[in-house]
């Protein structure tokens, strides 16, 4: 069992996805791992994977992301508690905070963006006076800091399409490739 | 070693560079990774040469010997993502050298090799800071025409966003310009600096003079800009500098150490002479791909090679012909601008640190010599 039930609730989680699903014209979502009712079917090529929950869940979990962003044509999304955040679980806490997960996530794909989520009211105020939004504020100054140690979650968008014109050229030719010989 | 701070160590060099007595291991170090390049820049012809690089194991034999003792390290070549094991490279600098600084200068040509390793290499750098410097001769084709490689700038601005996004992830990652003024480009430096601010977005824009190194092979290139022209690219450099100048101290002192590079390196141009007393072969060292230990690039003279000495840094560093270099730099048989010596110089200069003093307090207003259109 991977996936984290309090992250995959929570709200902001949920508005969050679908929010990145809008955006980059996601259409067809997997969630990993696979609910328990679907455990066991094939895995289905979808625009968009979603993980809920990371480290604390277990170890087999990188290899699982792996597997589950070989589906994905688009993005991978992961949502996580925040491990820096003060008065963190045990169970959350990283070696590192969530910088221990970005190698992973820089081997799925391409990290475009990330977002803190469920930040207390006072910080988003406080960042509002600067900012229109603190939840993907640079990590630097004491205004980052706010946010990393009181945000609940933190949520990545990892780009897995080609990542340049030469890889987008291989693509294109093992698809070609694909197309005549199903014809 | 480590624990002594950095203007305890430079005075360190100064007592050695005084008294003729053995220097400490350098503080700044160049690792030239290869030789190879894909490009084919009119500014250098490094890629003709040809030698036995050194291996990951090999330099996992030689960088503990340097006792972690340097603070600022380039890795440089050619170019050094010909090597498909650059990432095993960087880590081992980390691990065994722990510098603060990581410095890569790239020209973003083999771009597939570059978006596999660079995310491994902004991972192993977590705890120093990794300077990326993009190479920017000029902007569009007429970049491509300078670099002599194809479609040049366009893979610029696919690294340039990598880049962005790896900060992102990894807030230890700076992105730099880099200008190599040359006599193709001199009269352009205001267009190319703003044009490549404003593409580029980099925390950071530097430039530096092309100048015949024998490292490069260039030593019968006619390069180097007339110093009056490089004087005013660099005066209007320094204007931007002091008119936008930043809040924040240690990005001020930075600002201000360039300021006085750039007249450094004009003065020097103009005078042929060493202007300050140069520290290289004292607190500033490179590691040629093949194992010679050089005082600098520009001279490339070799004091040894490390495959020589059981891949003992110091061995080399303390021997005869490391000794006859530096009497001889000692003596100003020689002067150029090189930026990476350059600045350890200034920072080994007691006049030059006043006036980065000044400069840092906003003294010295901008200067007459440039204006835009210079």
């Amino acid at each position: 069992m991977y996936g984290d039930d309090r992250v995959r609730d929570t709200e902001a989680a949920r508005r969050y996805v679908d929010r990145v699903a809008t955006r980059f014209g996601a259409k067809t979502v997997l969630e990993c791992p696979l609910p328990r009712e679907d455990a066991g079917n094939e895995m289905p090529r979808v625009d968009m994977v979603v993980s809920f929950g990371a480290p604390a869940n277990g170890a087999g979990w990188e290899g699982t992301l792996r597997a589950f962003a070989r589906q994905a044509d688009k993005l991978v999304v992961v949502v996580v508690g925040n491990p820096d955040r003060i008065g963190a679980p045990p169970g959350e806490r990283v070696n590192g905070g969530t910088l221990s997960l970005a190698p992973l996530l820089w081997e799925v794909g391409r990290v475009r963006e990330h977002e803190y989520l469920c930040i207390p009211r006072i910080v988003s105020i406080l960042g509002r006076l600067r900012s229109d939004s603190v939840s993907s504020v640079a990590l630097h100054g004491p205004l980052g800091a706010a946010v990393r140690r009181s945000a609940r979650l933190h949520a990545f968008v990892v780009d897995v399409a080609p990542r340049t014109p030469q890889a987008r050229r291989r693509l294109r030719t093992v698809e070609e490739a694909a197309r005549k010989e199903s014809h | 070693m480590k624990k002594v701070p950095l203007l305890a160590r430079l005075a360190g060099y100064r007592v050695s560079h005084a008294l003729r007595t053995p220097p400490k291991l350098p503080v700044n170090l160049t690792v030239s990774v290869t030789y190879s390049c894909p490009s084919r820049c009119a500014t250098c012809d490094i890629w003709q040469k040809k030698v036995d690089d050194l291996s990951v194991d090999e330099y996992g034999r030689l960088f503990p010997t340097l006792h972690k003792v340097p603070v600022w390290v380039t890795l440089s070549g050619g170019d050094q993502f010909v090597r498909a094991d650059l990432d095993e490279i960087v880590r081992l600098v980390r691990t065994q050298i722990e510098p603060s600084i990581v410095n890569i200068p790239m020209n973003g040509v083999i771009t597939e090799r570059i978006f596999q390793l660079l995310p491994k290499i902004a991972h192993h750098t977590v705890g120093s800071q990794l300077v990326l410097n993009l190479s920017v001769d000029e902007i569009g084709a007429a970049h491509d025409e300078i670099r002599g490689a194809d479609r040049n700038f366009e893979k610029l601005l696919l690294v340039r966003d990598l880049i962005h996004d790896l900060k992102k992830t990894y807030p230890h990652v700076v992105l730099g310009v880099h200008t190599v003024i040359s006599k193709l480009n001199v009269d352009r430096v205001p267009e190319i600096e703003r044009e490549a601010r404003a593409l580029f977005k980099p925390d950071s824009y530097i430039a530096e003079v092309a100048e015949n190194r024998v490292e490069l092979k260039t030593m019968h290139k006619d390069i180097t800009p007339d110093p009056a022209d490089f004087r005013r690219a660099v005066a209007h450099l320094s204007n931007t500098i002091r008119g936008n100048r930043s809040g924040h101290p240690v990005a001020r002192l930075v600002e201000s150490l360039r300021i006085e590079y750039y007249d450094l390196a004009a003065r020097i141009l103009e005078e042929k002479r060493q202007v300050i007393d140069c520290y290289a072969g004292w607190a500033s060292a490179h590691l040629a791909p093949d194992g010679h230990v050089w005082g600098c690039c520009v001279r490339a003279e070799s004091l040894g090679n490390v495959r020589d000495s059981g891949y003992d840094f110091g061995a080399v560093w303390l021997g005869a012909q490391a000794d006859a270099f530096r009497e001889s730099v000692r003596a100003h048989a020689c002067a150029c601008p090189l930026a990476n010596a350059s600045y350890t110089n200034l920072l080994l200069d007691p006049r030059s640190l006043v006036r980065v003093s000044a400069h840092m307090a906003g003294i010295g207003g901008v200067s007459g010599a440039a204006t835009d259109g210079a």
